[in-house]
């Protein structure tokens, strides 16, 4: 069974040596890579339709049965379109900042009642109060599919052409709002500089 | 009291491991016999140390402590006793001590059965795993303690086990998982003891294998168990899902497999060694890579554990530290690693090399699936999703390739075989193969479908290529009957392995192209059929149980108009955490599953249920049983053929190989 | 023995299995052509499956029973009917929630790595398979003359080893 022969492989020597080290730099590289994504949210979902325009189309309004909301509703200002739900409790604990960044702020707010029963919807914003300048009733959810909503509460930042700019997934509040603020007030300069 | 001595057991278990990190090693380096051989005391007494430490957070489970945050996080007092064994391992910090424990139990094991090995061997090995066990009880001490607790206010009550984990399969799955990961660690430790000595040679590939062998078959058991717990628990039929957590288990797998093959070559033939070295290296590394991904929280997934940064980072320099300095000290010594010998192009080692490299592409292609969106992600790109369709377009055909190399691997003789010989041998079983494929979806469903035709051909292949070596090796022998003998425990494990993987694949192929899916409202009384077989809907009733309460369908299965059984799924709502589970029914069998579960509930009594037949779906499983099984009966046979010590030392120092 | 006859027979008999093999799988493409609604329903099924729920945890549309996914395939059954191709689909989806919610990335610049470094990896292996014998093959051509004789020390050395050791052979059997 003896029968090798005492044969070296056949790599030059620096090669082999250079080879042998291409492990090594490979897992180096993958852990850094692997360092800079811990603390990143795996769920986090940029919205692929920044720069595009929302529906001409939004669908009908909540609080009034017959009118049947569109783009040019928003009547050339910038906006935030708020998605909400009565089952959806985030949106309770949201509500009440909502109405103060619309009072305070002179915020516009559209909301977009996402999967819900028209009387309980309307009920709620008579006893929580009514940050929106008005309601777009989703009830299957198809603005929502076109605008890319996964849930509530999210919110969106559109401009005075009907753009959006920004998406935030999750409520709004102190912590969550100045960034979003940031960029508002920016498209509001952008439309009083015209 | 009880897990203050825990804790204190955890401490002293984490001096006893850095001491075995240390001592030996310094024994070594100054050749003091002394401290080389205390290794194995201090591997002990880690060992028994950590039995401690689990067996006082166990008693904080049963006797309902509920002052441990842990417990109280994980268990309930109406949680069945069962399941309080069981959740022990039920989340991150309790899983991360058994990981340990099985660690230090590996550890014991290599310390018991190595003592035939030369003593440098064995300090340098004991010390490496106790180096490995002084990262991970660091990690578990800093930023996972188990121990710790409500002082002095203690929880009235727990939160109660996630329902789905109060099951059989959990209380396997994770100790069969976890023996596999932890098992590559001896591996490991004998490659850097290898590196650190300069040298490899036949006598250390020997060593080596039943060890990678025993631990693969662990890890063929744990991956198993997790798709059977993941097909009957989750409700929707699937046993794979290529869900990036599931992929951690299946890389070191694929790396493994390519060891035990690697490590043949090398102790047959004194080849390939560097490779085997960096394999047995990269696949620990694997291990290790799994364990971070599942707990770092940086992929998505249902199987993931909660998370935290801090213990993401921890977890990373752990890895960084044992994965990079184990590849440093590789670069710096591998070159010392010299391989001979010859082959022809159509040898075994050919062959060997071939599924090597097939098993890393393979693995490549888990690999870059899995981690690709993240890395992307990290590099400022787009956010992307890599599953099923992507795996299996890939992998699939992979494996189909490596699957007929097998037969022809099993077939060819070291070094050199001439053509003529080797198609002589494979001139039967191909015909077979191809006989059998195409016969058998005509046989099966009376049409033709290309992949069951191939799964099935493969199986043929496998089994009638196996036949034939082992026809050709009996009648090689003079004896007849002492030549069944001779062969050798690990011959037959190595056939029954290989044979196992052909099951899976047909029982995959089969269970892909053949079930039948219906999800329909019933309501009481209603018909419907499904893959040959009669389900009658008789309407629900509410069940208690221990922990939750349940509507409890009742399905009639009839075949031929007279009833076979009745299948009762639920939808259980657990009391303590208010979560709704799903529990499928199954009427298991050799040829096929009937699975009910139950979906929402409709208008008037009715509701929506889905029913699936699945054929050959338990082949899957018992193909891997078949896989594990041989190597376990392939370990034990390399042991009765341990080469005794003396004379292993004389080849060791004396010849130069 | 007549190998040369022996080999032509079992050829032809691999060739007969390997074109029976054809015909039954062109029986399976035009048995294809089921009804369209039974198609339809199969499209939507593996559409589902191909199709991410964009707020779960990897989980495919039909796998979960969020409202977001529940509200997907709903309009995924709306676009089928609609006559909308399988790559139109995925074009609906991905255009509003981004190729996250396709299982199946999209080869573009950014997945170039992802799906074609399989396929440079396999041709790697072909090279490294082919060099790696060849080199073992040659060596053994040309530095064969070495093996044969043992100089006098080494044949010495050899004599007190065999002296040395017991009766006890080593059982070393040509196996896996």
């Amino acid at each position: 069974m003896n029968q090798d022969t005492t044969v070296a492989t056949n790599w030059s020597g620096w090669r082999w040596r250079l080879l042998l080290l291409l492990p090594m730099v490979l897992a180096f590289g993958m852990g850094a890579l692997l360092w800079k994504s811990i603390g990143t949210d795996p769920n986090r979902l940029e919205s692929n339709l920044i720069g595009k325009p929302i529906p001409e189309l939004l669908g009908p309004s909540l609080l009034d049965q017959q009118r049947l909301l569109q783009r040019s509703d928003l009547s050339g200002q910038p906006a935030l379109l708020n998605v909400w739900a009565t089952w959806c409790t985030s949106c309770a604990i949201e509500h009440p900042y909502l109405i103060q960044i619309a009072k305070l702020e002179q915020v516009r707010i559209i909301g977009i009642n996402y999967h819900d029963k028209r009387p309980q919807a309307i009920d709620w914003l008579n006893r929580l109060g009514n940050p929106y300048a008005f309601t777009v009733f989703d009830q299957q959810g198809d603005l929502g599919i076109e605008l890319g909503v996964t849930g509530a509460p999210e919110t969106y930042l559109v401009d005075a052409a009907g753009i959006i700019r920004a998406r935030h997934v999750g409520i709004l509040n102190e912590r969550t709002w100045p960034q979003l603020r940031q960029k508002y007030q920016q498209l509001i300069a952008d439309v009083d500089s015209q | 009291m009880i897990p203050e001595l825990g804790h204190l057991a955890l401490i002293l278990a984490l001096c006893l491991a850095i001491a075995l990190a240390v001592v030996p090693l310094f024994g070594n380096a100054t050749s003091q016999l002394r401290l080389q051989v205390a290794a194995h005391p201090l591997a002990l007494g880690q060992g028994c140390m950590l039995l401690l430490a689990y067996a006082a957070l166990t008693v904080s489970f049963i006797m309902d402590d509920f002052s441990v945050v842990y417990v109280v996080a994980n268990s309930n007092s109406a949680l069945p006793l069962p399941y309080k064994f069981s959740a022990v391992w039920g989340s991150h910090e309790g899983s991360l001590l058994l990981w340990v424990v099985i660690l230090s139990l590996w550890t014991i094991a290599v310390s018991l059965l190595g003592k035939r090995l030369p003593l440098l061997m064995q300090a340098r090995v004991l010390a490496v795993m106790g180096m490995i066990s002084s990262g991970f009880l660091a990690f578990t001490l800093l930023t996972s303690n188990p121990f710790k607790r409500y002082l002095p206010d203690a929880a009235i009550e727990g939160a109660d086990l996630n329902p789905l984990l109060q099951d059989f399969g959990l209380m396997i799955h994770p100790p069969m998982l976890y023996m596999g990961y932890v098992g590559f660690s001896v591996a490991f430790a004998f490659a850097i003891a290898a590196l650190m000595d300069g040298k490899v040679d036949a006598a250390w590939a020997r060593w080596v294998r039943p060890w990678t062998a025993m631990a693969w078959g662990f890890l063929t058991l744990g991956i198993a168990l997790g798709s059977w717990w993941a097909y009957y628990e989750l409700g929707w039929g699937g046993w794979w899902f290529w869900d990036p957590v599931e992929n951690a288990s299946l890389m070191p797998w694929l790396s493994g497999t390519a060891l035990l093959h690697s490590l043949a070559v090398s102790e047959q033939r004194r080849l390939f060694k560097s490779w085997t070295l960096l394999l047995a290296i990269l696949t620990f590394s694997l291990s290790l890579l799994g364990t971070f991904l599942v707990r770092s929280g940086v992929l998505t997934s249902v199987h993931a554990f909660a998370t935290d940064p801090e213990r993401g980072y921890f977890m990373l320099l752990l890895l960084v530290l044992c994965v990079g300095g184990s590849l440093v000290l590789y670069a710096l010594r591998a070159s010392t690693v010299r391989s001979r010998a010859v082959f022809n192009l159509l040898s075994r080692e050919t062959c060997l090399l071939a599924n090597n490299i097939l098993l890393m592409v393979a693995l490549a292609i888990v690999f870059l699936g899995t981690l690709y969106p993240l890395f992307l992600d990290v590099l400022g790109g787009e956010r992307i999703s890599v599953g099923a369709p992507y795996f299996n377009f890939l992998f699939v055909p992979i494996m189909a390739l490596l699957l007929l190399l097998l037969g022809i691997g099993i077939n060819v003789r070291w070094r050199a075989m001439p053509s003529q010989r080797l198609m002589h041998l494979l001139r039967q079983p191909l015909l077979w193969a191809l006989g059998a494929g195409f016969a058998w979806p005509w046989v099966y469903a009376g049409a033709f479908n290309a992949s069951v035709a191939l799964a099935g051909a493969l199986l043929v292949w496998l089994l009638a290529t196996s036949v034939a070596d082992l026809w050709q090796r009996v009648q090689q022998q003079n004896n007849a009957e002492s030549a069944w003998w001779k062969l050798g425990a690990s011959y037959y494990g190595m056939l029954l392995a290989h044979i196992g993987i052909g099951f899976t694949a047909l029982g995959i192929a089969m269970v892909s192209h053949y079930s039948v899916e219906v999800s329909l409202r019933m309501a009481p009384n209603d018909k419907v059929n499904v893959g040959g077989y009669q389900f009658i809907f008789d309407g629900v009733k509410s069940i208690d149980g221990p922990n939750y309460s349940s509507i409890q369908a009742q399905v009639q299965v009839l075949k031929n108009g007279s009833v076979q059984q009745i299948l009762q799924p639920e939808k259980r709502h657990y009391n303590a955490g208010q979560q709704v589970m799903t529990e499928v029914a199954i009427d298991a069998g050799l040829w096929r599953d009937l699975y009910v579960a139950m979906g929402e509930p409709l208008a008037q009594d009715s509701w929506a249920l889905r029913i699936h037949y699945k054929p050959f779906v338990r082949w899957i499983w018992l193909g891997a049983l078949l896989m594990a099984f041989g190597a376990g009966l392939a370990a034990w046979g390399k042991r009765h053929r341990f080469i005794p010590l003396p004379v292993a030392q004389t080849r060791h120092k004396g010849i130069n190989s | 023995m007549n190998l040369h006859c022996c080999n032509t027979h079992w050829l032809q008999q691999a060739l007969i299995a390997l074109s029976l093999m054809m015909c039954g799988m062109i029986q399976q493409a035009l048995a294809a052509e089921l009804s369209s609604d039974v198609l339809m329903e199969k499209r939507f099924a593996d559409l589902s499956e191909q199709l991410r729920c964009p707020k779960c945890q990897n989980q495919s549309l039909a796998d979960s029973d969020a409202i977001i996914s529940r509200d997907l395939r709903r309009q995924l059954r709306e676009l089928l009917q609609q006559g909308y191709s399988n790559a139109e689909v995925k074009q609906y989806m991905a255009a509003r929630y981004g190729n996250f919610i396709l299982y199946d990335p999209p080869v573009e610049r950014a997945t170039l790595v992802l799906w074609f470094a399989p396929l440079l990896l396999i041709l790697l292996g072909a090279v490294i398979l082919y060099r790696v014998s060849r080199s073992h093959h040659r060596t053994s051509q040309t530095e064969h003359t070495k093996v044969d004789t043992l100089n006098q020390a080494e044949a010495k050395r050899l004599a007190n080893l065999l002296v040395s050791q017991d009766s006890k052979v080593i059982q070393v059997t040509d196996d896996a």
